[in-house]
């Protein structure tokens, strides 16, 4: 009769290799019973959340879209096995709407005794544990948790403050958002960034808070608060930031200044065009920079006066605001190419450049149009004048219109032969 | 009355279903698609008087999807609601160009949703 091997001969080796054999069967058995009755404990577990939200949520759907409580529209009492269905929905929801249906969420969660739960967890001595219940609170919005949550910002582990900071972001509460700003104050333990992201999502409700608490914040956070009125372009800040364009730090000005850029109230134009004299080169960069954001024209020549500032990113900052102010704009950059300030004129060669400007007027060269013709001529004179020829001298060779090619050839001084067109 | 049918066009199950709810507690008529490819194949063959549609989808953007309502007689009289995560201003203004009718912004408040749909629905049926 035919043994497996292990079966046959005899001996202590046979025996224990015989005995490794059942032990390893049993094992690898035992596993695979653990894994499939798991798996299948788990699918079962599954499909009977799937079947009991398939038969809350439609009530739920009613009372979020309606008025009334909650009881009236479900249609039994919530047992403690519903609950963590209950709460998918409500946080699965909770992402993607807001108003009257968040608001009934938020009533819904406190009604329910999630806050409550939540509250609890967030006292736990697990981490991550903190982190989830700090979330969950965030998405139900419940002013009830503030105060808890306030005191959770000084939690050890950085995962649970931010967590807190964003759930502190959701409630959206002046209370809540507060403490936000004063975290502002702590880069040591806070990213900033991340807080005024935070700050930045909750909108015109964190700009309120902020210009409130913006004396009492120190220097750094003064800087990341200025940047918060920029980012949400909020016209309550225009006041404050236009005072600070005559704050005594240099950095101060300069962020006020790119902010009011941001918010773009034509009415700051006049506090900017100060600033493009302020001693700071960066305040008078941020100031161009402004400048060339705002809807007005009175700007322009001051503008023009910037483009022979000493420092280049103050020249830059002015020529590419002139281009942003349109024809004028760039009728006062072409106006610029005669001033004896030799900074100004390179500074808007380079422009026109840059913006295709000089591109459509070697165009013009060929024009049916005498005058547009004319016009284009004097301004490749003065470009020759101020010895910025190297777009002209390709041009030259290599436009395909020969007209172009001689018109340029010509001005230049150059001797280049005719080519025919094509 | 003909009762109005809705296309609700969205990868989120959980729009879909709150969507569908609340739109057929309305008295509409609502059919729904997961991904882009489904929604034409649905636009198609349903006809819908109206769309709700999510930019971001599998195999076709919202943008496809809207430009081909518009650009197809079949369809082109359906009323397109965007409703998108996308917040940026050249997003909206690509929107309304391919013909968009309406764009709402995710998070959204649904009693809003609701009363734009009734409306730009009560502006076809005079039109029509």
């Amino acid at each position: 009769m035919w043994k497996p091997w292990w079966m046959e001969g005899s001996g202590p080796m046979h025996e224990f290799a015989a005995a490794l054999v059942y032990i390893v069967a049993v094992i690898f058995l035992v596993l695979l019973i653990v894994i499939v009755t798991g798996k299948v404990w788990r699918e079962i577990v599954e499909a009977r959340r799937r079947h009991k939200r398939r038969e809350l949520e439609p009530s739920f759907f009613r009372y979020l879209t309606n008025q009334g409580p909650l009881e009236r529209y479900l249609p039994r009492a919530v047992r403690r096995s519903d609950r963590p269905v209950i709460e998918q929905i409500f946080t699965d929801l909770s992402k993607v709407v807001k108003g009257t249906v968040r608001a009934r969420i938020r009533d819904a969660s406190e009604r329910l005794g999630f806050v409550d739960h939540h509250l609890q967890r967030l006292e736990s001595r697990r981490w991550w544990t903190r982190a989830d219940a700090a979330e969950k609170l965030g998405m139900m919005g419940s002013e009830k948790a503030t105060w808890a949550l306030i005191e959770r910002m000084n939690d050890p582990v950085p995962e649970v403050r931010v967590r807190v900071a964003r759930a502190l972001g959701n409630i959206r509460t002046s209370d809540a958002l507060r403490p936000l700003t004063r975290a502002l104050t702590d880069p040591g333990r806070w990213s900033a960034i991340r807080v005024a992201g935070i700050l930045i999502r909750a909108g015109d409700e964190s700009v309120q808070i902020l210009l409130e608490e913006f004396q009492k914040l120190p220097f750094h956070a003064k800087i990341s608060a200025i940047d918060i009125f920029g980012r949400i372009r909020s016209l309550n800040a225009v006041m404050l930031l236009r005072e600070l364009l005559r704050n005594e730090e240099p950095d101060i000005r300069a962020r006020a200044a790119y902010a009011l850029g941001s918010i773009g109230d034509p009415n700051s134009a006049p506090d900017l065009v100060a600033a493009l004299k302020d001693r700071a080169w960066a305040v008078r960069s941020m100031a161009a920079k402004a400048l060339g954001r705002l809807k007005e024209g009175e700007s322009i020549e001051h503008l023009c006066a910037a483009l022979g500032d000493q420092q280049w990113w103050v020249r830059a900052n002015a020529a590419e605001a002139l281009r942003n102010k349109g024809t004028e704009g760039v009728d006062a950059l072409l106006a610029m190419l005669d001033s004896k300030d030799m900074y100004a004129a390179q500074q808007a060669v380079q422009m026109l450049q840059e913006s295709g400007v000089l591109d459509h007027l070697i165009e013009r060269l060929a024009a049916e149009d005498g005058a547009q013709r004319q016009q284009a001529l004097e301004v490749m004179a003065k470009l020759v004048k101020l010895k910025r020829t190297d777009l002209l001298t390709e041009m030259a060779h290599n436009h395909p219109e020969p007209s172009i090619r001689q018109r340029l050839a010509i001005l230049l001084g150059l001797r280049v032969q005719p080519q025919t067109s094509g | 009355m003909k009762q109005s049918r809705i296309l609700v066009a969205d990868d989120d199950p959980i729009v879909i279903r709150f969507l569908s709810a609340i739109l057929r507690d309305e008295g509409y008529d609502v059919i729904t698609a997961t991904d882009g490819e489904k929604a034409l194949q649905v636009i198609q063959k349903a006809q819908p008087d109206l769309v709700i549609l999510d930019l971001v989808m599998p195999f076709r953007d919202g943008f496809e999807i809207c430009h081909q309502i518009k650009a197809s007689p079949q369809t082109s009289n359906a009323a397109v609601i965007v409703l998108s995560m996308k917040e940026k201003e050249q997003d909206v203004v690509r929107a309304f160009a391919v013909g968009a009718d309406d764009y709402v912004r995710k998070p959204f408040n649904a009693l809003e949703l609701v009363a734009r749909v009734r409306k730009l629905l009560s502006k076809d049926r005079v039109q029509a």
